[in-house]
């Protein structure tokens, strides 16, 4: 696959890491492979870390398939799993927020979906600009 | 009156006595066709996502341009589906099903089916356990 990434930063921490990424396709598995490590890790099970997964890689998409129509941009992921057992995933994008698109490549069912597996979901415009997304995940540890 | 449940078998076995030689009405008719089918299989494995869904596009349509009357895309070994992959398939089946052909999606990965469940495309796709 094509696609460039620029400006990539991240900072590891034993419970999250921090991503900033260019919007291109390419960086999307990027961001599920990290979450999937840090999940795996952690002893979720499987079957909701495929879940996390995939609400994970819409929020993503949508960035990088909505956010900058026409022009290029950046993207930021952050995942913070706390010691309660939460896993907070926070998807930031600077560009056109969310309007409406006729033209829209998606299915339409990103939003749907990520609704359906986070155990909250909140949808912002912080600063006027951008849209952030930010989801709540309980995540079962293993059995103690 | 109440009618006895035996008149009807009785009156079946009259007529076929009284007209012992005759061509009998049948109470169902069977046909039999020969349908001549060309099916064309995708093999699929690794991630579908927004990454690899133009590939995913560029390789169905290389598969219906076979002018096969069954697409059959085996996904079983697939182990993450978005829905932006999933749009390029259900486009992939509509186009099938408009020319009358059939689309058939493989997918036993329990890690793909959560997104085929909650989307309900099995409206849409045929698909194969």
């Amino acid at each position: 696959m094509t696609g460039r990434v620029s400006d990539r930063a991240m900072t590891s921490r034993s419970s999250g890491f921090e991503l900033e990424l260019a919007a291109e396709t390419d960086n999307v598995p990027l961001v599920r492979h990290a979450l999937r490590g840090l999940l795996e890790a952690s002893g979720v099970p499987e079957e909701r870390i495929s879940d996390i997964a995939l609400a994970v890689t819409e929020a993503c998409a949508n960035a990088v398939l909505h956010a900058y129509p026409r022009s290029r941009g950046q993207f930021e992921v952050a995942a913070d799993l706390t010691p309660g057992r939460e896993l907070v995933v926070r998807v930031r994008d600077h560009g056109s927020g969310m309007a409406p698109r006729v033209d829209s490549p998606g299915l339409g069912v990103g939003l749907p979906v990520m609704a359906a597996i986070a155990d909250a979901l909140e949808i912002d415009t912080p600063d006027g600009s951008g849209t952030l997304v930010r989801m709540t995940f309980d995540v079962a540890g293993p059995a103690s | 009156m109440v009618p006895d449940a035996t008149d009807g078998v009785r009156c079946l076995a009259m007529d076929d006595a009284s007209s012992r030689g005759a061509p009998r009405a049948a109470s169902a008719r069977f046909t039999r066709d020969t349908v001549e089918e060309t099916a064309t299989v995708v093999n699929v494995d690794g991630e579908l996502d927004i990454n690899s869904a133009d590939a995913l596009r560029e390789a169905l349509d290389a598969a219906e341009a076979d002018g096969c009357s069954v697409l059959r895309v085996d996904a079983a070994s697939v182990t993450f589906l978005d829905s932006t992959a999933l749009g390029v398939i259900l486009a992939s089946a509509q186009r099938m099903a408009e020319r009358g052909g059939r689309f058939e999606l493989v997918c036993g990965s329990p890690s793909i089916r959560r997104i085929l469940d909650m989307t309900m495309i099995s409206r849409t796709v045929h698909l194969l356990p």
